[in-house]
């Protein structure tokens, strides 16, 4: 298999001229582009399995996107019950939905008395002329069998089935041929095993209930010429038909940009070194009560008032419930869902197969086109079953949002994230996980908060109280007292002991600030006496100098004098 | 049609269409049994109308016959349909008796 990167990107893959797209999502991904152009195609599959669905619905969209018609003869059902089965949906809405696709009542031949042998020229002459009047693009031959049962030989049966499909081929178009599995074996009838050789390609449709929940799933059994991935692949019928739960073969290709959303919890963007990046999965986990929603609530809030669309998938619950609690911490879903910024869906998770959820929430993601994702708690669908399917499932989903560059947040009931089963399993699903848990300090209860893993994110691990009040979810800073972080009524006594310390060491620090103000005052002053004791004392010495010098001065005045006048005396 | 009874079998229907597929075997053995059937009941072969569905695709397509051989009988707004080379024609014989 060729690893061509549109296969990942959940688009169907280009048709190659020698295909056509059925329009079915995730078919067209499977079967590399469609079914062949010039070739029938054999769909089997029991009573109920949808063959039908799937070739109208084929016929339908190809109506839709370029005009082609399409000639459907019904060999087992009314046109009209044909028509009046599929109504219900979105392709087959509207009066003119089917306009492009020309019903041909094919019930004659069971109403008729067989008297002997007979071939289907009829049935081909009728096709090359409604081929030519209708310029039809697709056939469909719905419920063949039914004719082909009238023969009376298996080698009649195989010559009937051969000529068709040579002249399917003839005619050059697409043609799709719906015939019966027996429901105890699951075995083509007779005719069919036949047929399966006479045609390039054999789709086949199973349902089987797995944990008494009913799951359907198709395989492309043959596809003569053509790469495709052969493996059972599950399938739902959903309000828009047949959606196949196909996503491609090859690495899964996700765009993620360093944009970051705010987690609505205050506190946890900065853990977070921003908040969630954009196209990120995250997964909260934790016990009941831990909350999750609140979390789950506190994105799409804050992601909706900053202009983003969100969708909120609600399991086992109303979205109602979750609207009314958000509102009890301040938070606006309400009016968010009133104003179309924020699509909120309920689902019950009982009697529906994994692919059933999570095709639906796929569904409402094509229609709503929203930037965040809530699914809460996604444990409804993944625990209770059995092992892989869900988990293929939903990894499925994040596959599917990621490649979309939606950032999903997904909640999951779990005691604990040490068990190495959970671990791996949850690794695959999130790129942010964050645990949820209740912490026993001094008889209480708390809400903690850690972040285990954030992909590609600098990321706080500290384990933090998660506070919930009327002004929605935040962050306790972080109080660490002998060695663990202390929570709830634990840490306001530490805080209130921590703050009268805090009061104590500031009034000693004063009184003592003011001692040594005094000291400093007193010492000043006196040295500030003994600087005018000092210079009083510099200025009696230089006074004493001074009269020392002039005494000294006036003395040698003196003894001149009298020396003079002892001189002049004796003279 | 208070006698219907006694009326002669080809006054009982409206149309005999036979619809066949060239030279196919199947349907030139269909020709060769309904032949005998008209001749058996007494109804005149011009009565017969003979469509060949690989000549005439619309007409197969009008009349809604989608294997071949198949015959055609119609009463008013009703057909009959009788599908195969009529190599078994007890139900046919009983149905024009």
């Amino acid at each position: 298999m060729s690893d061509q990167a549109d296969r990942n990107r959940g688009d169907p893959s280009p048709a190659g001229a020698d295909k056509r797209p059925t329009g079915i999502a995730g078919f067209d991904q499977l079967s590399r582009g469609g079914l062949p152009a010039g070739a029938a195609t054999l769909l089997l599959g029991e009573p109920g399995a949808g063959k039908t669905v799937f070739a109208l619905q084929t016929v339908a969209n190809a109506a839709t996107s370029d005009g082609t018609g399409a000639i459907f003869v019904a060999f087992e059902e009314a046109p009209e019950a044909i028509k009046a089965n599929v109504a219900g949906f979105d392709w087959a809405a509207g009066a003119d939905a089917l306009a492009g696709v020309h019903f041909l009542d094919g019930r004659g031949p069971l109403q008729a008395t067989t008297t002997g042998n007979f071939d289907v020229s009829g049935l081909l002459a009728q096709l090359g002329e409604l081929v030519r009047r209708q310029n039809a693009g697709w056939i469909v031959l719905d419920g063949l069998d039914n004719v082909l049962d009238l023969l009376s030989t298996e080698t009649d049966r195989r010559r009937e089935i051969y000529r068709i499909a040579d002249y399917v081929a003839e005619l050059g178009l697409p043609a799709l041929i719906t015939g019966k599995l027996r429901a105890d074996d699951a075995q083509a009838l007779g005719s069919f095993d036949a047929m399966q050789f006479a045609v390039q390609t054999v789709v086949k449709l199973t349902g089987r209930v797995t944990n008494d929940v009913f799951g359907r799933s198709l395989r492309i059994v043959k596809y003569r010429g053509s790469d495709h991935d052969n493996i059972e692949t599950p399938f739902v019928i959903n309000q828009g038909g047949i959606a196949v739960a196909y996503h491609g073969d090859g690495v899964p290709q996700h765009e993620l940009s360093s944009d970051r959303l705010s987690t609505g919890v205050g506190g946890l963007d900065r853990v977070l070194d921003g908040g969630y990046q954009r196209g990120y999965a995250v997964l909260v986990s934790g016990a009941p009560g831990t909350a999750k929603t609140t979390l789950g609530a506190s994105f799409l809030s804050a992601g909706a008032d900053r202009g983003e669309t969100g969708l909120l998938v609600a399991l086992d619950e109303t979205h109602a419930q979750i609207v009314a609690n958000a509102s009890g911490i301040g938070l606006n879903l309400e009016r968010q869902i009133a104003e179309g910024r924020i699509h909120a869906l309920s689902m019950r998770s009982a009697a529906l197969a994994p692919e059933a959820f999570f095709l639906a929430i796929e569904r409402a993601i094509r229609t709503h086109q929203p930037s965040m994702v809530v699914i809460d708690p996604i444990s409804a669908v993944t625990e209770t079953r059995d092992h892989r399917g869900p988990f293929d499932a939903a990894a499925r989903l994040v596959d599917f949002c990621k490649t979309r560059g939606i950032t999903l947040l997904t909640t999951t009931l779990a005691e604990g994230v040490d068990d190495a089963d959970t671990r791996s399993r949850v690794s695959t699903l999130a790129d942010a996980w964050i645990a949820l848990s209740y912490q026993v300090q001094m008889g209480e209860r708390n809400r903690a908060l850690s972040v285990v893993k954030a992909r590609g994110i600098a990321h706080s691990n500290q384990v933090r109280e998660l506070l919930i009040g009327a002004d929605g979810a935040h962050l306790a800073e972080v109080y660490a007292g002998s060695g663990e972080v202390l929570m709830g009524a634990a840490r306001v006594a530490q805080q209130a002991q921590d703050e009268l310390d805090d009061a104590e060491r500031a009034l000693a620090t004063e009184r003592r600030r003011r001692e040594l103000e005094h000291t400093i005052a007193e010492t000043q002053a006196r040295r500030e006496a003994l600087d005018a004791a000092l210079e009083s004392a510099r200025r009696e010495l230089e006074l004493t100098d001074k009269a020392e010098r002039k005494r000294q001065e006036l003395d040698a005045d003196k003894a001149g004098r009298i020396r003079r006048r002892r001189e002049g005396d004796g003279a | 049609m208070n006698a219907g009874s006694q009326r002669r079998p080809d006054a009982q229907v409206d149309s005999l269409t036979v619809f066949i597929a060239g030279d196919a075997p199947s349907s030139r053995q269909a020709m060769t049994n309904l032949t005998g059937v008209l001749d058996q009941l007494g109804i005149p072969p011009e009565r017969l109308q003979v469509v060949d569905v690989l000549s005439d695709p619309a007409a197969a397509l009008e009349a809604g016959a989608l294997v071949t051989p198949s015959l055609q009988i119609k009463r008013g707004q009703r057909a009959r349909w009788f599908l195969g080379d009529l190599t078994d024609q007890r139900d046919l014989l009983a149905f024009l008796s």
